[in-house]
Formats: structure tokens, sequence, C-alpha cells
């Protein structure tokens, strides 16, 4: 095959090519997904801390995320719970963007729009704050919310 | 013959979902939610488009169905927030919640200008999430190393 002047073409398979962007991140997150499921960030020093803790010594909302994941891929629903209850509610809503996303690319359309009122976000909004508040005041009902 | 179900007013569209009428400068339909655009039915234009190529040659179309869907960025600002890239994810979940609110009323050029800003705000939480990391594994690697070095 002659080669044409100029850049080259780079044609991918067809599901690749309506693909390659969900494939990228398939690729990139599967082995952290592994390596969440076998070691358990909470004793393992293979896991970055969380810059804002290291910081502040205050938890932010993101705090107990990755051992909470490893909770979950281990199958411990309550054990995640305690440790990031705003993580294990938002997966979700994640992967249904995600799948929307995948629809996209694949068919041209979107999944139907969710929480389209802006209130729904005002309310996650004001749920993420309380939550970041809430786990930081060491009192017995409520630290249960810290990771 | 039966005109009850044409509407009358030019610039009445409906939810190509579940049918309902909904207002010209809606960004979504107020009874199942969908963002309104894609493939909206406009009765009166849609007989006057099919019925000839003058459309071709005139201006452009100021009606475009695909430009009322602007994405919030909500769940890549939610992402950026758990995993921990410091309250910028919390500044682009306020963005997302701004965008939806010019959107339900009509903004669409400043519910783009929003979309823009969450989208950055999400792309500079994960860059900074990122240079977090890259900097654990260099740690890694460099007490590896000492460990190494001190043991062999």
């Amino acid at each position: 095959m002659k080669e044409i002047a100029g850049a080259p073409q780079w044609v991918l398979p067809g599901w690749l090519h309506n693909h390659w962007k969900p494939a990228m991140l398939a690729l990139a997150l599967s082995p952290c997904v592994a390596a969440l499921v076998v070691r358990d960030p909470a004793d393992s020093g293979l896991f970055p801390p969380c810059p804002f803790l290291t910081l502040t010594g205050l938890q932010c909302p993101g705090c107990g995320t990755l051992r909470g994941l490893h909770q979950l891929l281990n199958g411990h629903l309550i054990a995640a719970l305690g440790l990031n209850i705003v993580m294990v509610l938002a997966l979700p809503f994640i992967a249904y963007s995600f799948l929307s996303m995948l629809a996209l690319n694949g068919t041209g359309r979107r999944l139907p729009t969710v929480f389209v009122h802006p209130a729904w976000i005002w309310l996650l909004l004001g749920g993420i704050i309380l939550f970041w508040v809430l786990r930081n005041i060491p009192v017995y009902p409520i630290s249960w919310l810290a990771a | 013959m039966s005109t009850e179900q044409q509407p009358s007013d030019p610039s009445t569209r409906f939810c190509r979902d579940c049918g309902e009428r909904v207002q010209a400068e809606a960004g979504f339909c107020s009874r199942c939610g969908r963002a309104i655009g894609e493939g909206q039915d406009r009765p009166a234009d849609a007989a006057e488009t099919t019925t000839g190529s003058q459309h071709q040659a005139g201006p452009p179309f100021t009606y475009n169905p695909v430009q009322t869907y602007v994405n919030n960025y909500l769940a890549q600002a939610i992402l950026v927030t758990i995993f921990c890239c410091l309250p910028l994810g919390i500044v682009a979940i306020v963005f997302a919640a701004q965008v939806n609110g010019k959107l339900a009323s009509g903004d669409y050029a400043g519910a783009v200008s929003t979309s823009n800003t969450a989208k950055l705000l999400c792309w500079i939480s994960f860059g900074i999430g990122l240079a977090v990391i890259v900097l654990w594994i260099g740690v890694l690697c460099v007490g590896l190393a000492v460990a190494g070095w001190a043991g062999g």
C-alpha cells in the first residue's frame, strides 16, 4: 500500500472508534481497581493519603473513598457506608453518567437526563457541605460519618 | 377536519418523549424532566421546511435542536470531590447547579459559559489530584530505593 502524503490516517475498528474514550478509561482504571480489591488502603502504604487531611488535619468530603471502595468491592456495604456514605450514594449516579456516555458514543443519543431541576444539585451541595462539617465533629452518633 | 390539537402559537413546542406542551424558552420538560431539544416538534416550522429548498440558500436556522442540551459536568464534579481534590470539586458542583438553573430560565448562552467554567474547574481538580498521585508514586519509589540501598 502506498503511503499518502500528509498525516497518517489512523482508522480504528468500528467498536473502538466509537468507544475509545471509555476504553482508555477502563484500561487506566482496571489496575487501580484490581489493587483496591486485594489491598485495603486502611493498612497498606500503597495508596496516597488525602492532601486536605495532611495539610489541615480535617477530613474532607472525599476521605474514606478508597477504603470504602475496598469494602464495597469485597461486598461489605455497611462498612463502606460507615467510611464515606456520600461516595456510596453517589456511585449509582456516576455509573448512570458513564452508561450515558457509552450510549452517546454508541448510538449518538444520551440516556434521559436525570436530576434536571437545579434544586436537586443545590440539595446535593448542601448535603455534601453538611457532611463535611458533621464528620469533623467527634461526638458519638455523628462520628459515624467520619472515615 | 379536526384542528383542536393544532397549536395556535407558533412558538409552542412539545416534549418528544411524553408529548407535554412546553414553554418555548424552557430548558427541560416540566412533566418528564427530559432536556428539551432532541428532535423537538414545531409543527408550524416543520411544515415550512419540507415544502421547498429555499431554506438551503436562505439565512441559517436560528433554531438548533441540539443547542438546548448543555453538559453541567455534575458527575465529574462529584468524582473530583469524593476522590479528594480539595474544595475545588465543590465549587464545580455550584457551577453545575447554575448551568441547570440558567437552562431552565432559557439563558442558553449563560449556561454554556457556566458549563465551560465547570469543565475547567473539574480539569484543574483532576490535574491537582493527578499531581498528588504522581508525587506519591515518587515518594514510594524513593522510599523503596532508600530501603533497598540500606538493606543491600
